[in-house]
């Protein structure tokens, strides 16, 4: 298809294509400004929901770096974080577990982090709306810009969004194509007028569309379904996942690991060292047949010796 | 002038803690207020210079930033944290607890001011204060191994040894591929007497970092005192052919550091091969 | 007990070397003399409560003592803390154990306000009526217990540590790090 002849009015250049965009601009400057106006005291943490998650973590540390140090210094740890977690020491209410659990509306802190949610959320979303609905109403269907390069016809979509035609070239603009390039593209232009870390992302808008009415994650422990979480049940949780867990010390045979570092012993000795010790393990499993654990190292057994099989047939 | 501000900023990214550095690129930034023309950086440059300078001892030149931020943002908690290390440098030890223990009743999770209040309480001498300040602060930041090693050294002041072992536990278990923490957990095992457990630990030291002369003198000592006591009954102790493969590789490799030419003085050597005689 | 020079400036050297940390070290005599201090050797700095290097460091300094014809006759330690001149537990627990042998030994703290001044930076401690006690006006004609070989002392030294000699010292925890390090009679620094 050759070129369309077809021209635009220089008035809509001036009254339509830039006063988009300084719109948009001047919007995206004074949406910064409120927001760090409405942000202005940031919430203050609280030591004890801070130690209720830290608690969580704690008891993962243990549970992955409980091979540093020695036997009864994990056993300590261990039964002291086990009983902790069971009477609720580190629970921000630690008395609050039998209680029935109240309207989480009525909880301050939770309508707090709501209400912020929610702020923060219309900040983003109102003025793009205005902005959109103000551009279909008046300019809709207008033809903005060509760019000065060929597209292939998949851009269409994209670039001449509210104007239905399908034999213009692709290179034609569309007003709202041109809304939503300005949305993404004045990114660097706020940068450089606001500074790094300026509050009228775009990208944040996106999010905050998709998330509405989700309210914030930050705050107290909220799970994906808003809700506070009865950190009592995690910690249980928890709990039953340090009980399962068993002490191996790295320094068990670091005599031998030096002596073979210093060229005293051959390297097979350590792996002497581990068959002897999985041999010993299976031994005192195999005396233990009512221990689950009997159960499942027969079958884990067979399932290694069938994959050992599998790659002498490759 | 902009170099200046580009090591600065990298300066505070990676935590590094270069006062001489710090205080030689900012000054002149600050003297000839061309550090407004930053921004906002301009406040953080200000405060990396105001800690550096007290580092060093420039009180002139920390007073001078303080009061900057000051005038930029009165009452904030970071800014008095800044006014409280002052005072701890002009020596006004209680004035300057008093503001810590102000930024702590309005915002009792700051950790700065804890971990000040820590530091000062120490430098006071009030050694059980600051244990007992300590303990609450870690409660909560529990991974922050300094703050852990700090206790640990609190507690062998007080030659309270089992608390101190506990506290590098924790140390190691932040920290694992430190061979100092595990040389200083070995040390206090030994104190306690508990050489089986001290042993491995110094082995542990030795295989970190090699001919580590602290933690060779460590396994020749104990294992040279774990072969005089009674063989242990204990199935996870070291095997007798162990304990002597250890004593054996330790006095060779001493041997070997000491007897290199030129290694030691002629006195030191003197006395710790004597001293390698008589284990 | 009079201080020859040597037996001034190591340790003042050694706490002007590390003003952040506790350091501590012992001092030495002369077998047959019974009051001339010799010399002194610096122990630690990192950290001077636990045992095993210290177990080391001591028999080493015996077996050194054995072969110069010297012993060891008293202990002395500086805290990190500016105006701390007490006698910490440990101090008082090694300074004990070299009384058990030594029944003159003395123990001794270091004002770490007065190291740079020509002031005496030593505060002597002397074991009496079962506990360590501070002897006053030590270093005056008062007290006849300790004094200098050389009067001169406490000004040569405090001009030399300002002239940067601090930096030549090292301790047993430096010699552990690198045993070129000569701790036992530490020759750069005298």
């Amino acid at each position: 298809m050759s070129r369309q002849a077809m021209l635009l009015d220089p008035a809509i250049r001036d009254w339509v294509l830039i006063p988009i965009m300084i719109v948009m601009v001047l919007v995206g400057v004074v949406r910064h400004q409120v927001t760090v106006l409405l942000n202005g005291t940031p919430k203050k943490a609280d030591l004890k929901s801070a130690r209720e998650t830290k608690a969580l973590q704690r008891c993962g540390l243990l549970r992955a770096h409980g091979v540093h140090i020695p036997e009864q210094a994990f056993h300590g740890r261990k039964a002291f974080l086990s009983e902790a977690f069971e009477k609720g020491t580190y629970l921000k209410e630690p008395n609050a577990g039998n209680k029935p659990r109240g309207n989480v509306m009525q909880d301050p802190a939770y309508v707090e982090t709501m209400m912020d949610g929610m702020k923060k959320n219309m900040m983003n979303i109102i003025p793009q709306t205005v902005i959109m609905g103000w551009i279909n109403f008046f300019f809709s269907g207008f033809v903005l810009v060509r760019l000065p390069f060929p597209l292939t016809v998949r851009f269409k979509g994209m670039l001449q969004r509210g104007v239905e035609t399908h034999d213009m070239d692709v290179s034609w603009v569309s007003s709202l194509s041109w809304y939503f390039l300005n949305l993404f593209g004045l990114q660097s232009v706020f940068t450089l007028i606001l500074g790094s870390g300026h509050a009228a992302d775009a990208m944040r808008d996106m999010q905050a569309m998709s998330t509405m009415g989700m309210g914030n994650a930050a705050g107290p422990n909220l799970s994906a379904t808003g809700q506070p979480q009865d950190m009592h049940k995690i910690f249980l949780a928890e709990k039953e996942n340090l009980d399962l867990t068993e002490h191996e010390w790295g320094l068990e045979n670091v005599e031998t690991r030096l002596l073979v570092k210093y060229g005293k012993k051959p390297a097979s000795v350590l792996l002497d060292q581990k068959k002897d010790k999985i041999a010993r393990l299976a031994g005192r499993q195999g005396s233990g047949a009512s221990s689950p654990a009997a159960v499942a190292a027969p079958s884990a057994a067979a399932a290694a010796a069938s994959r050992k099989k599998g790659r002498r047939q490759v | 002038m902009v170099n200046a501000a580009k090591v600065l900023q990298d300066l505070r990214a990676s935590a590094e803690r270069k006062p001489d550095v710090v205080v030689r690129l900012g000054k002149p930034l600050i003297d000839s207020g061309a550090v407004l023309k930053l921004d906002a950086d301009a406040w953080l440059v200000y405060e990396q210079v105001a800690i550096a300078a007290l580092d060093i001892g420039d009180d002139g030149l920390a007073l001078k930033c303080i009061q900057a931020l000051e005038t930029k943002f009165p009452g904030s908690a970071r800014v008095r944290r800044l006014q409280g290390m002052q005072l701890e440098a002009v020596g006004k030890l209680t004035e300057a607890g008093q503001i810590y223990k102000a930024i702590l009743e309005e915002d009792e999770t700051n950790v700065l001011a804890s971990k000040r209040q820590v530091m000062l309480l120490r430098a006071m001498g009030l050694p059980s204060e600051a244990i007992a300040a300590l303990v609450k602060y870690l409660d909560i930041n529990y991974t922050d191994f300094e703050g852990w090693l700090q206790l640990a050294d609190l507690y062998l002041e007080e030659l309270m040894y089992p608390q101190a072992a506990f506290c590098m536990e924790e140390v190691l278990m932040l920290q694992p591929q430190n061979h100092i923490f595990h040389l200083k957990y070995a040390e206090i095992l030994y104190t306690q007497d508990n050489f089986q457990l001290a042993l491995k630990q110094f082995c542990r030291v030795v295989e970190l970092c090699r001919d580590h002369v602290r933690g060779l003198y460590g396994m020749k000592m104990c294992a040279s005192r774990l072969l005089k006591a009674a063989p242990s009954k204990d199935a996870t102790a070291t095997s007798q052919e162990d304990l002597e493969a250890m004593d054996l590789l330790a006095t060779e490799r001493l041997i070997a550091l000491y007897g290199a030419p030129g290694a030691a003085a002629e006195s030191s050597k003197v006395a710790a091969t004597k001293w390698i005689e008589t284990q | 007990m009079k201080f020859s020079h040597k037996a001034y400036l190591k340790p003042l050297a050694h706490a002007t070397k590390y003003p952040t940390g506790p350091v501590n070290g012992v001092f030495l005599a002369e077998t047959n003399s019974t009051n001339l201090v010799v010399d002194a050797v610096p122990l630690f700095h990192f950290w001077g409560t636990l045992t095993p290097m210290l177990e080391v460091a001591m028999t080493q300094i015996d077996l050194h003592c054995k072969a110069n014809g010297l012993r060891i006759i008293g202990y002395y330690e500086a805290s990190e803390r500016l105006e701390d001149v007490a006698l910490s537990l440990v101090g008082q627990k090694i300074a004990s154990q070299i009384h058990h042998v030594n029944p003159e030994a003395f123990a001794v703290v270091i004002k770490n306000q007065k190291i740079n001044s020509d002031d005496v930076a030593f505060m002597p401690y002397q074991f009496k009526e079962g506990q360590w006690r501070v002897s006053k006006d030590a270093f005056s004609d008062k007290n006849a217990d300790f004094s200098f070989e050389n009067s001169s002392s406490p000004t040569v030294v405090a001009k030399a540590l300002r002239g940067g000699l601090w930096e030549k010292l090292a301790d047993f925890d430096n010699h552990l790090e690198n045993i070129k390090e000569d701790w036992l009679t530490n020759k750069a620094v005298v």
